[in-house]
């Protein structure tokens, strides 16, 4: 049986991860425990993995959410099951996709990149490129409720590398990864 | 709380800077001097000048007097021996004498005598030691605000407010621990500025960084920022503020006057005896002489010190001046009627406006006679200078400095204004080359405490006026950075293949590639050597099968009905008339027709390719396709899927045996022929194979999504197992490439190679319609090369370092690009440029290897399966 692994599986394991399979990859459920995990994003700020969803390049305006890219160019991110339209360039391996979430979140990112993420320079639902940790990131705003997050796609090379300076740079806040179960909670 | 100063503790209280416990605790000398160890206590008391640096908790040249006091604190003194209060080295003012105004240039003449007495003298003259370790974390910052202050006193808290209350979002920055400047410290300026502090703490909406320092102002209105350590086991934060509009608001300060030892502890500026009256509730001293003329400023000092009990003794003004008195604290002052006896000097200073940021932004500042200032005229656009730093309330007649050895102008680096006067008669009469010359204004004051009185006296000295004089050039940093700050924490990106953890478990020895790790070999067990591992490696792949991680390779998807048009156009071959289901090697060119980079281009299908590039060219390639297209209106996309495909070769005569165990895809020579791809599942992962051959063997490059290539990579050393399959390294990679004579663009090439002297004319089509590079290598096919890449050999084991020689009739004739020792052959092989003559089978040519002549033979051919059956079967 075909096993799938985000980039930072081992990562996740060496953090004491519990793993469970989402669409078919092997995703850290619960690192601690929910509730603890839950507490430390609303308090601070928490780092997720979603590297699952699906992300797809199209030059074709996407009838739902995408993310501009540049003009002309879109990139769509989704929950899983999708299959990429014809013509668009699968690029849900590509990159590693992080979420950072918590009232700390802009505090961290503001030391790691120059990107302005002020509410009227990055309204929720927007999207950005630009350097974190010095590594080229799309940087999306998605908001959790009223708590601030960010998801940040990166290269899948440089996931670990990034995941890594997150949570050290975080460590005044802190940082913490949390996993599926605490993710799904947030999101309600 | 606590400080433990050199062996003595300290008390100090809330509030307290370091600099003020010690005063209070008795402290009068607080460093010595750079050059003649003089001993120097504190003047400005606000981080302007350089006499209260010291060693806190291991980092050098802290301003004290401005760092607040943290319990258990190290401080101890610098540049003294051996301590502050007793330092021999202060002798050596009595040899002024043999040390005037430039006195190394005139010395030391002869670059031994200076390599003699350099280290003695870098010792005497220091600015404390390097700290051993990093002082904790240095971290850096970005701030996006529409309005950035410098300063937060009168000025600077009034237009934060005023900005604030029209909506724009305020940062405000402040070098002290409190808002308020000289609100805090001067009863008679807070008339009109009731509750502004409470005001400005009330709006939360301003962002105030206190204890913060503004460095520098850049292009595009980008303040660089010295934050204080955050949080414990972190060092200071350098923030990158970007501001829609800058105000400067960093107000004025007072700088010393001039006449016979006034650096001697005791001598004061007055703004800095009334910090230490009302910041931290401090007696400067018992008995006051006090030298001003403005009546207003030594009637509140007056006020000031009677209510702290000190004694005015007198109040002269600086011409009656004739020199303070002391060994090494000051005891009196002597006047030109009479001696004074006190333990305090309290100098009223011209001000100068803090103009500094504005000078480094591009404004100009230009001498106001009136105001007795530089105050700044042209501003950058977008900023604005308020308050005290635009010259507002300053009004002071230029002091005269009176002449002297022990009259210092520069506290930084001990010029008295004797040695600005000899710089002058010495023909430095420019106030850049006396600034140079004598070092004055280039100190870690940056100027601040001597600029003025050395532009006076370069004045005087030159009969020109201080206007016609004009300033020096303010720099940044203004005040000094660590490098430490400015170099910011260690992050380094790494990447990973998606293998990496695979490796660690097989023990591969790492190897940096660029930022990727790459395994170098595998260690089978922890004592193996590096030679039998990769020999083993080697033996694997020519006799049965090995795996190697390429996921490095960069990869790009390149589609739509204009892409074999596209790649036609960069790369030397043709590839639109490529048959899907077909793999080319791919070489591009630039204009001029020297190798950029080569790989493989697939088509997987009508209108989509497969691009793979070498590891270290795959931005540069994925930028040259972007810009080739930028021009023109082709349905071409071009996407960088690098990360998203994990990469291995499996090759070697066992190769098919291993790999069919996996997939369904006929692999056989006749279906699945040399050069040809296929889109197939390995493993149950769609997977794109490639038969192509590096290494010389029978071969596939397996590109599967990269979150299953650890499974995949897996699985195929587990079918393997049975026939003795190894994954092997790059070491072994390059022997093996080497073997079968296949360059590596960049190490085997370098920035003038063509392909038809890289011997790879093959793979330039001149027949296409026009390529990138046409031009050029049209005329590179008919005229004689420069000169050739050729294979070499040599008898024995030594195997010539890449970069040796190649020497033909005692001549350079080229020089060696890889070379190694070559299991097949028995010998050492390698590739080097020689020149086109000696390109022929069997020329012999030397190669120098260690200072020997070593003979070798030439090779055009591959030293390994030349006919190339073993990669076709």
């Amino acid at each position: 049986m075909l096993i799938q692994r985000s980039a930072l599986f081992y990562c996740h394991q060496r953090a004491g991860a519990h793993f469970v399979t989402h669409h078919g990859w092997q995703m850290p459920d619960v690192f601690s425990s929910l509730d603890e995990e839950v507490a430390l994003v609303t308090s601070g700020v928490g780092i997720a993995d979603v590297s699952y969803r699906i992300k797809y390049d199209t030059r074709i305006q996407p009838a739902g959410p995408g993310w501009s890219l540049g003009f002309g160019h879109f990139l769509v991110v989704s929950e899983p099951p999708l299959d990429p339209p014809e013509g668009a360039t699968d690029v849900t391996s590509v990159y590693a996709d992080l979420l950072m979430a918590g009232p700390f979140s802009r505090e961290v990112l503001g030391k790691l990149s120059s990107l302005n993420l002020s509410n009227e320079s990055l309204p929720n639902l927007s999207c950005v490129q630009g350097s974190v940790a010095h590594v080229h990131t799309i940087l999306r705003r998605e908001d959790l409720g009223s708590m601030p997050a960010f998801h940040l796609l990166v290269s899948r090379e440089y996931a670990e590398s990034v995941w890594q300076i997150i949570l050290q740079s975080g460590r005044e806040f802190q940082a913490n990864p949390f996993g599926m179960k605490a993710l799904q909670s947030l999101r309600g | 709380m606590k400080i433990f100063f050199g062996k003595r503790e300290v008390e100090a209280r809330p509030g307290d800077t370091i600099a003020a416990a010690l005063y209070r605790s008795g402290q009068r000398i607080f460093s010595r001097s750079f050059k003649y160890h003089r001993p120097r206590g504190l003047v400005c008391a606000a981080g302007k000048c350089p006499n209260c640096m010291m060693n806190v908790d291991g980092v050098p040249n802290v301003r004290t007097c401005i760092t607040p006091v943290i319990d258990g604190m190290k401080v101890k003194g610098q540049n003294a021996f051996p301590s502050l209060e007793h330092d021999g080295l202060s002798a050596t003012q009595y040899l002024d004498r043999l040390m005037p105004v430039g006195w190394y240039y005139k010395i030391f003449t002869s670059r031994t005598a200076w390599h003699a007495v350099e280290p003695f003298i870098r010792r005497m003259a220091g600015l404390g030691e390097p700290p051993a370790v990093a002082a904790g974390e240095y971290e850096h910052g970005w701030l996006h605000c529409d309005v950035a202050i410098v300063g937060a006193g009168y000025a600077g808290m009034t237009a934060a407010l005023e900005a604030s209350e029209r909506g724009s979002k305020v940062t405000l920055i402040d070098d002290q621990s409190e808002p308020g400047g000289q609100l805090l410290y001067r009863k008679r300026s807070r008339s009109g500025a009731d509750g502004l502090i409470e005001r400005l703490k009330a709006r939360s909406e301003i962002r105030v960084l206190q204890g913060s320092y503004c460095f520098g102002l850049y292009e595009g209105n980008l303040l660089g920022v010295v934050q204080p350590a955050q949080r414990p086991g972190t060092a200071e934060r350098l923030l990158h503020v970007r501001a829609g509009h800058v105000v400067v608001a960093t107000g004025a300060y007072e700088t010393p006057l001039v006449f016979p030892n006034n650096d001697l502890p005791g001598v004061m500026l007055a703004t800095a005896a009334q910090r230490l009256m009302h910041l931290f509730g401090l007696q400067p001293g018992r008995r006051a002489v006090i030298i001003g003329a403005d009546e207003d400023r030594v009637g509140e000092l007056r006020d000031d010190f009677r209510e702290k009990g000190t004694e005015v003794v007198a109040v002269v003004s600086i011409e009656d001046v004739v020199g303070a008195t002391g060994g090494s604290e000051v005891t009196g002052l002597r006047c030109r009627n009479r001696k004074f006896s006190c333990d305090l000097i309290v100098v009223c200073g011209p001000r100068v406006p803090d103009a500094g940021l504005i000078a480094q932004a591009g404004g100009k500042l230009e001498w106001n006679q009136l105001q007795g200032a530089f105050v700044p005229t042209a501003l950058p656009h977008n900023v604005s200078v308020v308050g005290d730093a635009a010259g507002e309330t300053i009004s002071a007649a230029f002091p005269p400095p009176a002449a002297g050895k022990r009259s210092f102008v520069c506290f930084c680096s001990d010029v008295s204004s004797k040695d600005l006067c000899d710089g002058v008669a010495e023909g430095f009469d420019h106030i850049e080359t006396l600034k140079r010359y004598t070092t004055s204004t280039m100190g870690p004051c940056q100027g601040r405490m001597c600029q003025l009185m050395t532009i006076g006296i370069c004045a005087q000295e030159t009969g020109r006026s201080i206007a016609d004089t004009g300033v020096t050039t303010s720099r940044p940093p203004n005040p000094s950075v660590t490098l430490g700050a400015l170099a910011g924490n260690s992050h380094h990106p790494v990447r990973r293949t998606p293998l990496h953890d695979a490796h660690e478990e097989l023990g591969a020895v790492w190897l940096d590639m660029g930022d990727w790790k790459r395994p170098r070999y595998y260690r089978t067990a922890v004592a193996t050597p590096e030679k039998e591992s990769v020999q083993g490696e080697y033996w694997a792949v020519r006799e049965r099968a090995g795996l190697i991680d390429v996921s490095t390779l960069g990869k790009l998807d390149v589609r739509g009905s204009d892409a074999g048009r596209l790649l036609d156009k960069v790369y030397t071959h043709h590839f639109s008339d490529l048959r899907p289901g077909r793999a080319r090697y791919a070489l591009m060119c630039d204009e001029a027709g020297v190798i950029l980079d080569d790989g493989t281009i697939s088509r997987l299908g009508d209108d989509r390719y497969f691009v793979t590039t070498t590891t270290g060219n795959l931005d540069f390639v994925y930028q040259w396709l972007e810009w080739h297209l930028a021009e023109t209106s082709w349905d071409v996309r071009v996407t960088n899927v690098t990360g998203g495909f994990g990469a291995m070769n499996i090759a070697g005569p066992k190769a098919r045996d291993v790999l069919k165990k996996l997939t369904d895809c006929d692999l056989s020579p006749t279906a699945f022929p040399y050069m040809a791809c296929r889109q197939a599942e390995v493993s149950g992962a769609r997977s794109l194979l490639l038969r192509v051959g590096f290494v010389g063997e029978t071969g596939w490059e397996v590109h599967c999504p990269a979150e299953a290539a650890e499974f995949v990579w897996g699985e195929l050393l587990e079918a393997g197992r049975e026939f003795g399959i190894r994954p092997f390294g790059i070491e072994a990679q390059r022997l093996l490439r080497l073997e079968k004579r296949h360059l590596i663009v960049g190490v085997d090439t370098d920035a003038l190679s063509t392909p038809y002297e890289a011997d790879m004319g093959w793979a330039v089509k001149l027949d296409k319609q026009d390529f990138t590079g046409k031009a050029a290598l049209a005329k590179f096919a008919s005229a004689p090369p420069r000169e050739r890449l050729v294979g070499f050999a040599l008898p024995g084991t030594n195997v010539p370092e890449d970069g040796c020689a190649v020497v033909v009739d005692g001549k350079l004739a080229g020089r060696v690009t890889s070379s190694r020792y070559s299991p097949v052959k028995q010998m050492a092989i390698g590739l080097a440029w020689v020149r086109p003559e000696k390109a022929r089978e069997g020329a012999s040519i030397g190669i120098r290897q260690s200072g020997r002549l070593v003979p070798a033979s030439v090779t055009l051919r591959p030293f390994y399966d030349p006919e190339g059956t073993r990669l076709r079967t």
